[in-house]
């Protein structure tokens, strides 16, 4: 039965991607929900909740505020929130209740740009996406929001984009808000699909390469091997001589994709692509292992925290 | 208990057939409750000499939690209970969610439980646009759907939306189709094209109310014409359409 799941659970959604890339970034992060989706972000979905400080704020709606739609309120409360604490930034981070409501982005930031200097994102984040969405959409906020035009970094450099907690665990590697504003003249390691969004998009030159996935490269990876992984993680093997085809749940880019790759949904696409396609190795997720008991091969276990919360 | 849900196109007049026809069940003798379901909040004005009851959400927003029917209702003309949800301001907020909001009120106040009406009139927005405003028609709410229209090609369009937003809900146990009601607005050959329309999608009309200048002049005074003019044709159509109503019922 499609859309029904009996051994995961839902991925990390959008927000949580988007809060993810924000987190260590020394901004003020709202978002916009009753108080469920924070406590998801930050319990299930960030593994440096409980090392890490970072100012993730709820915004605490109730039914008079969806009813009403009071932006007065909310913007009130960040301004007053952003007051007391030293924030480099202001995020507002979407969730279904914005979404189902038709909350107006733009509005809310042009109110709040009157009341103060801070510079101001919005994320309109609906969870009904997948994590890697959300954080191509908080890079490219940063990129637009605080890029400094004829101010480019003068030096050849690398910033490395999507190498976050989601994909890798604790081998992220957090972009700082000096290099989004001078990504001009940057050469983008986009680092799993969220990277290659936001590249693509921006119109940006990028090579996609991921550095955690380095250390998979043993002699374990023998014969025709299937990935279920980010797609730069597969990338990154293959690149490297693996004979590999990709299946990921997360996006699959057309500039990433390869004969034999697929982007699957479902429980029995993973668990199809695995029988039907004669491979020797898998390198997944542990909890994928569930899906193919079949399976003879060897099983080579590459969290992702988006599928498992584990890392 | 006879629960009625009146729908209709915009500006068809569904506020002026609700709260005469509350006006005429209370004429009769009747307990009647009349609920606004429009974020406006004018469905009950002419029931209360033009003095509008504060509506339910205005209420909840400053915070208040009522405890009591008293808190949220007004008593117009003869003693009918007047409630109005309101809502966000145009373009903000969920307006649908506003009438869940205080049909979840009122079932935690007892309301029907408590105050034992004969009759409960739902005044709802123009047309049944997400699950906020079908929430009336929902099991528990009303049983009857009343659709006014003229004999105006928008109005009978709007008509037969309505008739089947009503019918797709039949499996959940909500309300049904009790008939239409022709406001008239004396367009040409207005009778024909609404008895057509009644034929064609299976629907009575329950009562044709004539256009009326006693209707216009009893509103500028804040009152319905069953209040202001009781013995004019139009006052006379809405207590036998109460009549009506009281005797199917039965």
């Amino acid at each position: 039965m499609r859309g029904l799941r009996k051994v995961l659970t839902p991925f990390a959604p959008d927000q949580s991607g988007a809060v993810s890339v924000l987190y260590s970034l020394g901004g003020l992060i709202v978002v916009i929900d009753a108080g469920g989706c924070t406590g998801n972000i930050c319990g299930f979905d960030e593994p440096r909740w409980q090392g890490a400080k970072s100012a993730i704020f709820s915004a605490g709606l109730r039914d008079m505020d969806a009813i009403l739609g009071r932006d007065e309120l909310l913007v009130k409360k960040t301004i007053d929130a952003a007051s007391r604490i030293d924030c480099k930034f202001i995020a507002l981070v979407g969730t279904p209740v914005p979404a189902t409501i038709a909350t107006d982005y733009k509005a809310l930031k042009r109110m709040m740009e009157k009341k103060t200097d801070l510079p101001i994102l919005t994320i309109p984040a609906n969870g009904m996406r997948l994590y890697d969405e959300g954080e191509a959409m908080a890079y490219r906020q940063l990129a637009e929001v605080l890029g400094e035009e004829g101010n480019e970094n003068k030096e050849e450099s690398e910033t490395v984009i999507g190498q976050t907690p989601l994909t890798y665990g604790m081998d992220y590697k957090d972009v700082s808000l000096e290099q989004m504003k001078l990504l001009g003249n940057s050469k983008i390691i986009a680092a799993s699909a969220s990277g290659v969004s936001f590249a693509e998009s921006m119109g940006l030159r990028y090579e996609a390469k991921a550095e955690p996935a380095m250390k998979y490269l043993t002699e374990d990876l023998k014969g025709k091997v299937l990935v279920c992984h980010d797609e730069v993680f597969g990338k990154t093997l293959r690149d490297n001589g693996v004979d590999l085809d990709i299946a990921t749940f997360f996006t699959l880019h057309d500039s990433i994709a390869r004969e034999g790759d697929r982007k699957i949904s479902e429980e029995d696409d993973f668990t199809k692509m695995v029988l039907e396609g004669g491979y020797d190795t898998v390198v997944a997720d542990e909890i994928l292992r569930e899906l193919i008991p079949d399976f003879k091969g060897k099983f080579i276990d590459a969290p992702c925290f988006a599928i498992s919360g584990r890392h | 208990m006879l629960k009625i849900a009146i729908y209709g196109k915009g500006g068809i007049g569904k506020s002026t057939m609700t709260s005469n026809l509350s006006a005429a069940f209370a004429k009769l003798g009747k307990k009647v409750i009349q609920i606004g379901c429009d974020p406006k909040a004018d469905s009950t004005i002419n029931l209360l000499g033009g003095e509008p009851v504060k509506p339910v959400i205005e209420i909840l927003k400053d915070g208040v939690d009522p405890t009591s029917i008293e808190e949220i209702s007004a008593k117009g003309y003869g003693d009918i209970l007047c409630i109005e949800t309101g809502g966000p301001t145009p373009g903000l907020g969920c307006a649908g969610r506003g009438i869940i909001a205080t049909f979840n009120l009122l079932d935690e106040l007892g309301l029907f439980e408590n105050y034992k009406p004969d009759v409960v009139m739902y005044d709802v927005l123009g047309d049944v646009v997400c699950g906020g405003f079908a929430a009336p028609i929902r099991e528990g709410y009303a049983e009857k759907v009343l659709i006014v229209t003229s004999g105006e090609k928008m109005a009978l369009y709007a008509a037969g939306n309505i008739c089947q937003a009503v019918r797709n809900f039949e499996d959940r146990g909500y309300a049904h189709v009790e008939g239409i009601i022709l406001n008239k607005r004396n367009v040409i050959g207005e009778e024909e094209k609404v008895e057509a329309f009644a034929e064609e999608h299976g629907v009575k009309i329950v009562s044709k109310i004539p256009r009326s200048d006693d209707i216009t002049m009893c509103e500028d005074r804040g009152m319905t014409v069953v209040e202001g003019s009781p013995e004019s044709e139009a006052a006379q159509e809405f207590i036998k359409l109460a009549q009506r109503l009281i005797d199917g019922d039965k």
